[in-house]
């Protein structure tokens, strides 16, 4: 399974890559971006399985990454999981409207990250066992 | 939440406890420490400061001063000993403020959204004037950090 983790925060990243790994993403490989831009260059160069994605970040941001995910036939199916600080209910439906799968507010606990992301560990284990 | 904004000092720290609640559960969850609210500041010289800008739908700027050793010892817990540097511990003081700002302006300003500018490190300790609110809090027993809330309206009471 291939997580592509986008904030321009390197704390951010490093971050989500040891809360995904402490809640059993061990077979996942991590590819990282700094913002939006360089997300979509990723999409493109990995088969790409899950998206967690910030919102602020210079260049382009979460936003407008969701909407350029949703709208590429090629990589509309990619769940993006929205993690933001800034992420209040009425950000948080707008989002979904949007077509997030999810979005996890920060700070988050790694028992938060795994409520949300249970689903994408399920795959990460089948792969694990065949 | 208009009349958060009217710095008119009567109320000397609004929204102390929301703000509390947001810096103990980014502190434990982020770096695994304990925040408590504490009534000065640190005195240290030697004092990292990182700043934010809340463009809408308030005006206000947002300030996170931190002892050096402090910051230092926040990163440690965050990252390990083998991967700190300086850019890693000013990365860490900025993404600390967006969780902050962003957390606490969710759990206050319920039903808006919200927009923060990209937090960048600031070479000028911010000084404390009649439009300004701050805020300390003690991280266990390694020192004070503060956060810092000036409005940033050219008219008052914004």
């Amino acid at each position: 399974m291939k997580i592509l983790i986008v904030d321009d925060a390197t704390t951010a990243r490093i971050f989500a890559r040891k809360c995904l790994t402490g809640i059993g993403f061990h077979n996942a490989e991590f590819i990282q971006a700094k913002h939006g831009l360089e997300a979509l260059e990723k999409l493109k160069e990995n088969d790409i399985d899950l998206v967690l994605t910030d919102l602020m970040m210079p260049e382009m941001d979460g936003e407008t990454l969701l909407t350029q995910i949703k709208m590429t036939e090629q990589f509309q199916d990619i769940p993006v999981v929205i993690v933001s600080s800034t992420g209040n209910m009425a950000r948080k439906n707008l989002l979904i409207e949007m077509g997030a799968k999810d979005v996890l507010p920060k700070p988050f606990s790694t028992s938060e990250m795994f409520k949300v992301l249970k689903e994408f560990l399920e795959k990460d284990n089948e792969e694990e066992w065949g | 939440m208009i009349d958060f904004f009217i710095l008119d000092k009567e109320e000397s720290c609004p929204h102390e406890q929301s703000l509390a609640n947001v810096v103990s559960a980014t502190f434990e969850k982020m770096g695994f420490m304990e925040a408590f609210v504490s009534n000065t500041r640190d005195e240290s010289t030697n004092i990292l400061c990182t700043t934010l800008h809340i463009e809408a739908p308030l005006h206000a700027k947002m300030y996170f001063s931190c002892p050096q050793l402090l910051s230092w010892k926040i990163a440690e817990n965050l990252y390990g000993l083998e991967e700190l540097g300086p850019e890693v511990v000013n990365d860490m003081m900025a993404e600390l403020l967006n969780t902050i700002a962003g957390s606490w302006l969710s759990t206050i300003i319920q039903n808006q959204t919200f927009t923060l500018s990209i937090p960048h490190s600031c070479d000028e300790m911010y000084y404390i004037d009649e439009k300004m609110y701050e805020y300390h809090f003690n991280i266990e027993k390694y020192g004070i950090i503060s956060i810092g809330l000036k409005n940033n309206n050219t008219s008052k009471g914004g």
